[in-house]
This record gives structure tokens, sequence and C-alpha cells, in this order.
């Protein structure tokens, strides 16, 4: 027996607190590590996080989750990949789907070929050979094949999930493997004199928790992290510079979408995201360009059927926290950063962080190169997912309100700066070795917001036109007949969840956005 | 289309050629400079990353091995006779390090927590749980097989390949697939600014090209473009003695890797002989020493062929300068141990093919080249010091001196990490993937402090069922495959 860790407090019992509690009570033995979660009904949660990527499956797949109860419990639906309206210019619209475009040619990326095509004779829309988009237009949703050989394995996908419901959810797996729930607000917290390691907290009703290790969940706040132990924060709202956002519930109407919808407006974007009961809805803006409101005038405006309740009014920073790991405590949520919700990565990365702790979890020696190389390896992940999403905004022809004045001209970071020009330049998207956001990713986005390189790479002249134009007839009618053959994203939800269903999911769940062609 | 000269006449330039050629179509001219390349090791084991290469390049395999002679490998074996040193209680080590990984994960835990907290140590070592390592062991060999359901399925391999040989074949691909080439005793170059204008070869015809790549021995076309060289990824050898030995009746499927008292022994049994390499430091250790150290190792007079060659740690500040690319030696050595220039050229070529700039100024891609290459040696570099940093030996200035070698502070994190978590520290652009170092930090004998604490939490007793059904079936596999020599023969019989 090594000196392992007995009792672990999480501080929060939002989606990363109850995220946090399941993953834990699934890894430790809790006859042998005692969990608690702390969570305040008074304060409650931000509850918000409602879109999603494919990793989610997998997470939900490791807790052992059976994907129907899952559904029928949380409201969930299917998502391929995300719509983004009015983002490059007025007007346009594009999806960044959960897929990739085609597939190699020659031992070269497809878009290279695509873009030559272009170029020189025809314009077929980069979205004709991504199968993801013509079945998401087409609302149309059924499981990926594990074929790698069919077009059918070229997406993934996620869900559109109530988040309250799924945090209940949570709890009452998390609870049933006995992590125990205490009620209550947190009124001070006890640190080690020398080490000013956190001790214990103590609860307004005067109750003393001790812990070891602490999770700290408890929002953006960060009630351990940087309240008590003055972590720091990174600030990176000159380049992310939403800081507010309202929210809002709205009647379900048409037909059921197999995608969520991000909608650039004058002074930020608003979010749509379809659920089985309702709709979502939010407008993520910056209160520099327009008033709270003005918001709320252009999210009521926008609802495409009567709202549920009154908007609930949100502000953030963004940025990330200096160590997501500081001594015995780990940031967790919203706690540890905040990126905004255009890529639907902020649970993904409470997912992140619980993956490396379950892989470096600590002894009572908190061993420092555990913590150092847990923090190096969320830094990147942040980076990277930051400089995606500056992309959205940077690249950009608005000119019609102060707000994409600013963005559009905004120094960028350097890191973002060279992929940019390599990729305008010839279409080289830069690789790294692991990320959430790869290749197809970055062309989704840089095309869908019209940024078109000059040239493409030289090694797509190795076909004459004709053969050429006869390959990539081919690859959309590939694309275009399989998604007419699909089912509707309603007639797979209902076949689905319906009692003794006898529709089987034979895709795997795997920690990435893509398919497996 | 695109042209290309490339200088040299090394495996390196033929390879670059022929796959600029065949995989982009372009117009490439390799120019053979008289005695430009003469240092190149001759003998080099290939890693499987070089299948995915030959398939790019369209090349068989049985074919390549039956005109180059080349044989498999499988793994590497690490040896270290220091003895048993009182002090810190430790022995040298003696491992095998196969390229397929060791045992398997349960519940997403690494095999490695298993093995400490299983005390499988007591019975069994490391690479016991390794198909790779025992066919290595008992000199055995067939290829991977598809199902899944086979424990042939994990194994991997690479290829030993006599450079010359490899070349050979390269420079005819290439002329198959329609490079031109050119001798010239010397040339020269035309300038404009930071940019080959055009070269001029001795007998006065002038060329010009899009792109110059360099992979003469000591960077000629780099060396007139920028003078200026600094050290980067050096070693604590300073030197190499190349030599060749009778072969064995048995060829092995290893390379042996020897720590001796004054540096380190490489051997690679090819099917026809044995070539070694001695690595040492001149300051340490005078060539006399070291020609008497290799005659007693090889346990004979019968060595032949051998000769001195420097390392070179001296290298361009870029890899690619305006448009010209320092490919090969000339461009740096960062694991002159345990790497390779016809790997670094493969990896290199990749590179250049992902990056060809269709545009006339190559700043912005030479710039991410020299960004990701930098990135690839730094890892190359980090893995070589590993095996300098850990490895001891009492009464060896040599050894001393290596131990004492600094180690870069990314190397030291990846160490700390392992010894902390039993983890791998993953860093971007590393060559070698997380089991090649797991197993070889084990290997070599870091041992972790602690097993993965969630093991503690979990039910061990499936797993250590399944562990000892492992030992059960690699065993038994073992039994039936035919060895290296009989596979080799079946396969090549007309
Ligand atoms: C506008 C907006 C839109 C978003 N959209 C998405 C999306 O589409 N997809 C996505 O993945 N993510 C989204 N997110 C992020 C997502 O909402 C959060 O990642 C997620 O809700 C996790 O929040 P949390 O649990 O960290 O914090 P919270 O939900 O704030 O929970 C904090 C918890 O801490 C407790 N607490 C705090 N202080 C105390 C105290 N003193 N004592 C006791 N308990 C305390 C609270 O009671 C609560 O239980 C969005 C976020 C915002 C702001």
């Amino acid at each position: 027996m090594q000196d392992n860790i007995k009792k672990v407090v999480i501080v929060g019992g939002g989606t990363a607190g109850w995220m946090a509690a399941a993953t834990l009570s699934r890894f430790l033995d809790l006859q042998k590590c005692d969990v608690t979660l702390i969570e305040s009904e008074q304060i409650g949660t931000v509850g918000v996080g409602e879109a999603t990527l494919p990793h989610l499956r997998f997470f939900n797949a490791r807790l052992g989750i059976d994907e129907r109860d899952f559904m029928r419990r949380t409201q969930s639906t299917y998502k391929m990949g995300i719509e983004f309206v009015n983002w490059g210019k007025s007007g346009d619209a594009y999806i960044h789907p959960f897929g990739d475009y085609a597939h190699k040619i020659n031992g070269k990326s497809f878009h290279h070929y695509w873009l030559r095509n272009r170029k020189e004779d025809q314009s077929f829309p980069l979205s004709d050979y991504s199968l993801p988009v013509k079945a998401a237009k087409a609302n149309k949703f059924q499981f990926p094949s594990q074929d790698a050989s069919s077009v059918l394995s070229t997406f993934s996908y996620s869900y559109h999930v109530d988040a309250g419901l799924y945090a209940g959810y949570l709890r009452e797996y998390a609870e049933a493997k006995s992590v125990k729930r205490i009620e209550g607000k947190v009124a001070s917290v006890q640190q080690d004199k020398e080490t000013g390691f956190i001790q214990s907290v103590k609860m307004e009703s005067g109750q003393i928790v001790e812990g070891e290790l602490f999770l700290d969940c408890s929002g953006f706040r960060g009630l351990l992290i940087e309240q008590t132990l003055k972590t720091g924060y990174q600030d990176w709202s000159k380049w992310l510079i939403c800081n507010s956002a309202q929210a809002i519930g709205c009647k379900s109407s048409g037909e059921l979408e197999p995608y969520s919808r991000a909608t650039a407006q004058e002074a930020g974007w608003q979010w749509r995201i379809p659920l089985q009961h309702r709709t979502g809805n939010g407008y993520v803006y910056s209160s520099d360009f327009i008033s709270d409101d003005q918001a709320t005038e252009t999210l009521l405006s926008h609802l495409d059927a009567e709202p549920i309740g009154t908007p609930n009014q949100l502000r953030f920073l963004t940025g990330k926290r200096n160590k997501v790991w500081n001594k015995n405590c780990i940031a967790v949520g919203l706690s540890s950063g905040f990126l905004e919700p255009l890529e639907s990565t902020s649970i993904y990365l409470i997912q992140d962080a619980l993956t490396h702790l379950i892989e470096h979890f600590p002894t009572l020696a908190f061993e420092s190169a555990k913590i150092d190389e847990f923090n190096r390896v969320m830094d990147i992940e942040y980076e990277r997912i930051r400089d995606f999403l500056i992309l959205h905004y940077h690249a950009t022809s608005r000119q019609d309100s102060p707000f994409w004045d600013y963005v559009r001209t905004m120094n960028i970071p350097d890191s973002l700066q060279s992929k940019m020009a390599l990729f305008k330049e010839q279409g080289h998207i830069v690789k790294y070795d692991d990320g959430l956001f790869l290749e197809p990713s970055w062309l989704a986005v840089y095309v869908g917001q019209g940024v078109i390189p000059t040239g493409f790479h030289p090694g797509a002249l190795d076909m004459d036109k004709v053969r050429l134009n006869k390959v990539l007839a081919e690859l959309r009618s590939e694309v275009q007949e399989a998604a007419r053959g699909m089912t509707s994203h309603q007639k797979t939800l209902e076949e689905y969840l319906k009692e003794d269903s006898k529709l089987q999911n034979q895709s795997n769940a795997a920690a990435s956005l893509y398919g497996v062609r | 289309m695109k042209k290309v000269i490339i200088a040299g006449s090394n495996a390196t330039a033929w390879l670059t050629a022929h796959s600029l050629r065949r995989q982009l179509g372009f117009d490439v001219t390799v120019v053979e400079l008289k005695g430009a390349c003469a240092n190149g090791r001759r003998v080099e084991s290939l890693p499987p990353t070089a299948h995915s290469f030959h398939r790019s390049a369209q090349f068989n395999e049985l074919d390549l091995i039956k005109r180059t002679n080349a044989c498999f490998q499988l793994s590497t074996h690490y040896l270290n006779a220091a003895p048993f040193d009182p002090e810190t209680k430790k022995s040298g080590y003696d491992f095998v390090h196969s390229f397929a990984p060791i045992g398997v994960d349960f519940d997403g835990l690494g095999f490695q927590h298993y093995f400490k907290k299983l005390g499988l140590e007591a019975n069994n070592s490391f690479d016991d749980f390794s198909i790779g390592c025992q066919m290595a062991k008992n000199n055995k060999f067939v290829h991977p097989v598809s199902n899944g359901q086979s424990i042939l399925s994990t194994l991997e391999y690479g290829l030993k390949v006599d450079t010359l040989a490899y070349t050979e074949y390269c420079k005819k691909a290439a002329k198959q697939s329609g490079v031109t080439s050119l001798m010239a005793d010397s040339l020269t170059l035309n300038l404009d600014s930071w940019k080959i204008a055009s070269i001029v070869l001795d007998n006065g015809l002038t060329f010009t090209a899009d792109l110059y790549v360099d992979t003469t021995d000591d960077g000629l076309l780099h060396r007139m473009l920028l003078p200026k060289k600094s050290t980067q990824f050096s070693t604590p050898c300073s030197s190499v003695l190349r030599f060749t030995t009778p072969s064995n009746s048995e060829i092995s499927t290893n390379t042996r890797i020897q720590a001796i008292n004054s540096g380190i022994l490489k051997s690679v049994p090819l099917a026809d002989r044995i070539e070694h390499e001695l690595f040492f430091n001149d300051s340490i250790s005078n060539e006399d020493n070291v020609i008497a150290q290799a005659q007693i190792l090889s346990g004979s007079s019968a060595i032949s062929d051998s000769e001195f060659h420097a390392l070179d740690y001296q290298v361009p500040e870029t890899f690619w300068l305006g448009n010209c690319i320092a490919l090969g030696e000339n461009a740096g050595m960062p694991d002159p141990v345990c790497g390779g220039e016809i790997q670094l050229a493969q990896r290199a070529v990749t590179r250049i093919i992902e990056l060809f700039p269709a545009a006339d100024d190559h700043a912005l891609f030479a710039q991410e080249y020299n960004r990701v290459t930098k990135l690839e040696y730094s890892r190359l570099n980090e893995f070589q010091l590993g095996l300098f940093n850990l490895t001891h030996q009492q009464d060896s200035d040599f050894w001393q001196a290596s131990n004492e070698f600094p180690i870069p502070e990314s190397l030291q994190h990846k160490l700390a990490v392992f010894l902390q978590s039993g983890n791998i520290a993953k860093y971007e652009q590393d060559p070698k993937p997380v089991s090649f170092w797991l197993s070889f930090l084990l290997g070599i004998g870091v041992s972790p402090k602690h097993y993965d604490p969630l093991l503690d939490m979990l039910d061990t007793a499936q797993a250590e069922l399944k562990t000892k059904r492992i030992l059960e079936i690699i065993q038994k596999t073992i039994g039936q495959l035919p060895s290296h020599r009989e596979y080799l023969n079946h396969i090549l019989q007309p």
C-alpha cells in the first residue's frame, strides 16, 4: 500500500462537480477513499452547457452509462456539427462538422485538389464533400458505421443535452456509488500555515469538512483556487472580448435539427440548441459594445418560438487560471478558466481535466512532477482551443459594427498568426500530434469564414483536369447518395428512445471529434 | 512543374529525389558530386515508421529485401556489463527493447502499473510480457498478422539495411521514376542575396531550380550560402570507429547497444556480416586504445575495414535557408548512436513534400519546416542523452563525463514524471511513441516510485489472471514460430 489519498472533497455541484464525482466514484474504491461533494442550492449553478462534443460519448461509455437511458433522462438530441451564420460576412453560413472532407488523394490532403479545381474550373462548395454537413442540412441523422471503407463512417456525433438534468443524472450515479453530498454554503477555508495546502472547509452551519485532495468546482468565483490560493488568472479578453451572456429557453419549433447554430450579431453571437423538450438560446456579447437591454432585445427578437421564462444574465472574463492544479487543489470547470461556448469546449475541458487527473492521480506526497505535467498539458489544450476560437472572430470581413471592426483588426497571438499565414498562402494546415481540433476543423472554419488560399499545394497538379473533375464528381455523388439514404433525425431519435426499441447503435465512442474513415 | 536539384549521391539524396518525383511529379535532378558523400554509416536500423514511407515511395518490401540483402529487426538489445555497484546497489542493465508494446492495458491503466502493483518483477522481467522481445531473444521472426485476436497482431518490426545497397536501390527507383542525374567534380553557386540563383558545374553547365537540397557530407551548398554554424544537439561522444566482423550462423533480429568502459559499442548483425560502431570521446580515449578495445570485444582479430570518423555537431543555424535545404548528416545528428541518416531523411522528405511552396518566396514554409524539424531533433536528442545519462559505470572517465553531461529541462521533466507516476510525458514531434519510451526507461532501470494509486482501488484479480495468460500465450506462440533465417529463406525462395 502506498500513501494513498483517503479523502477527496469536491466543492461545487454544477456540471463540473457532478462529472468529477461520477468519475471518481467510477475509478476509486469508495470503501478506501471517501468522496464528498458540497453544493449550495442558494448559490445555484450556471447550468447552461448544452452543446457538447463527441468526447462526451466516450466519457459516458467509460462510466458504463447506457446511451438510451441517458438520452431519455436528459432530453438529449443528436449533434453532428455547428452551423455558423453571418460570421465571415452577413448572409454567410457554414457548418463545422464532426467529420473529415472526402479523403486523401495520392497521399495529399483532399482540399488541395478542391482548391485547384475551384481555381481552374468549377466551384463546388467544400460542404459538398462532407456527409455530416449534407446530412445535417437535410435534418438527417443515423449512427455512423464502423466500416472504415464506407462513407457512412466519415463522421461522429455528440449530443445537445439539458445540462441541469445531466448534472442530476450524474448525481444519481455518484450517490448510488456512495459519494456523500453536503448541502450548504462554504463560509471559510482553512490552510496549513506552512505549506498553504488546504486542510478543510467550514460550512455556514459550522460543520467542518476535512480533505486531502480538493477539487474546486465552484464556478467562476474559484472559491479555493483563487479566493483561497490566489493562483492568478491569465486574461485573454483582448482576443476573446465577449464578457456577458443572456440565456433563455423557448418552445421547440420546426423540424428537429441535428446541429447547433451560432449566429453572429452586432456585438457577439447567439446560440440555438434544439433539445427534445425545448430549444436553448443565448446571446454572448461584449458589454463594452452594447447595453444589457439591447442584448435582451436582440436575443428575444431572434427566438423562433415563444420564450420560456426570462433571460438569465451571466458575466465572465475569458482566460485561464495560471495553474489549473495548485498545491492540493485542482480547478475543474469554470473555476479553471473560461473560453466562450462557441465550439462547445467547456464540458470537454472538464472531461479532459478529469482524464488527466485520473492519469496523474496523486498520493499524499503530491508529487511535483505530476502536478507540473498536468498543468503543462492543460495549458497546451487551453491555448490551442483559444487560438481556434480567435480565428472565428478575426477571419471576417464584417465592417458593420465597432465590435467586428475591433476583432477584425486586433493583434492575434503569434501562434495563430503563423498558422493563418500558412493557410492563406497555399492551404497548409499546421498539424499537432494531440489536440482537439485537427485538420478538418481548421479547414471548415477557414473556408467557412472566407479565408481562401491564394495557391494550393503544387503536388495537386499530379492529375489532368478531366480526371480530377471525374474524381471530384464521384466524391460528391457518394456523399449525396449516402445523405439521401439516411434516416431523419427525428425518426432515429424516436425509434431509438421508444420502449423496447430494436434499433442498435454499433458505433464506438472514441476520444475524437471525427469519424473512423 | 517545380524543378528541384539535389546535390549528393548518398541514400538521402536518392530517396529525396525519388519521393519528390514519385509523389509530386516534379522535375528532379541529382548532381552526384565526387567525394562529397563518403562519411555515411554502413548500415542502418530503420524503425517501423519506415514501412509507411516505403509504401508512399512504392517500394515493395520483399523486393527491397531481396535486392539489398536486408533483414528484419524486432528489437534493440541494450547491454551494460558494469559490475554491481555496492554504493547504489545497482548492477548494469541487460534488456531487450522491442518496437512492440509490452503487456496490455486494463481499465485504462498502463501495464507498467500492474507490473509493479502485482509484484511481477519478482519472477519476471518486463520484457517477458512482450511478444516482440521474446521473439527477438529466441531469434524468431514472422510478419505481424492482422487478426486482432492474435498476439502477433501487436508485433512491430523494422528493417536492417546495408546503406550502400539501399542507396543503389533508391537510385534505381529514382531513375526509373524519371529522375535525371549528372556527375560533377565540383560546383559553384550564383547567389542572389539569401538565395541560390543557379549552380554552375565544373564543366561550365549552369542549372536553376525552385529548390536545392544539399545532402553533401559537409553541407557544401548551404555553406556557400551561409558559412555560419553553431553547435546544437551534441552528445558526450566525439568520434566513432567503424569496423566489420564475420557473421554468426543465425541472423539476429537484434541490434546490440553495449555500454563499455570507453563508450558505446553498437553492433548490427546483417545476413552476411556484422557491422560495428564504437562511439567514444577522443579527449578521453586515444585511437590505439579504441582499436585494441574493439579487438578484445569482438573476441578476435578478425575485425576488418576499420575507420575512424569524427562526429560533427557544428550545424547550420537553420535547416532551410532561402531556397536551399540542408539534409542528412550536414544538418546534424541529434542521436548518433540510436538514430540514422536514412530515418532522418525519410521524415524530412515527408515534411518537405507537405510543405513544398507553390510560390517563389519560401520564407513562410521554410520557417515552418525549421520549427518542426528543430522540435524533432530536440526529441531525438533527448532520447540519446537519456541513454548517456542513465548508464552508469564505475571507474570509467567516459561514463563519469556522460553522467555530468547537461540534459535539457524537457528530459529532466520526463524523467521526473516517470519516476513519480510511471507515466510518460508526451511531447510534440517525437518520432518515438510512448510505448517505446516506456519500455526503454523501465529496461534501463528507472523504476517508478509508485504505481498508479488507483490500482489500490481496483480489483486486480482479473488482471492477475490475464497477465498469467499473456505469459502462457507468448510462450506457446514462440514455440510455433520459424527462426529468422528460416523465415527469410522461405519468403525469398523463388
Ligand atoms: C453563456 C454560457 C454558455 C455555455 N454554453 C456551453 C455549451 O454550450 N457547452 C458547454 O460544454 N459548456 C457551455 N458552457 C459552460 C458550462 O456551462 C460550464 O462549463 C458548466 O456548467 C460547468 O460549470 P461549473 O460546474 O464549473 O460551475 P457552476 O455551474 O457555476 O457550479 C458551481 C457550483 O459551486 C457551488 N458553489 C459555489 N460557491 C459555493 C460555496 N461558497 N459553497 C458551496 N457551494 C458553492 C454552486 O452551488 C454550484 O453548485 C457555457 C457557459 C456559459 C457561461
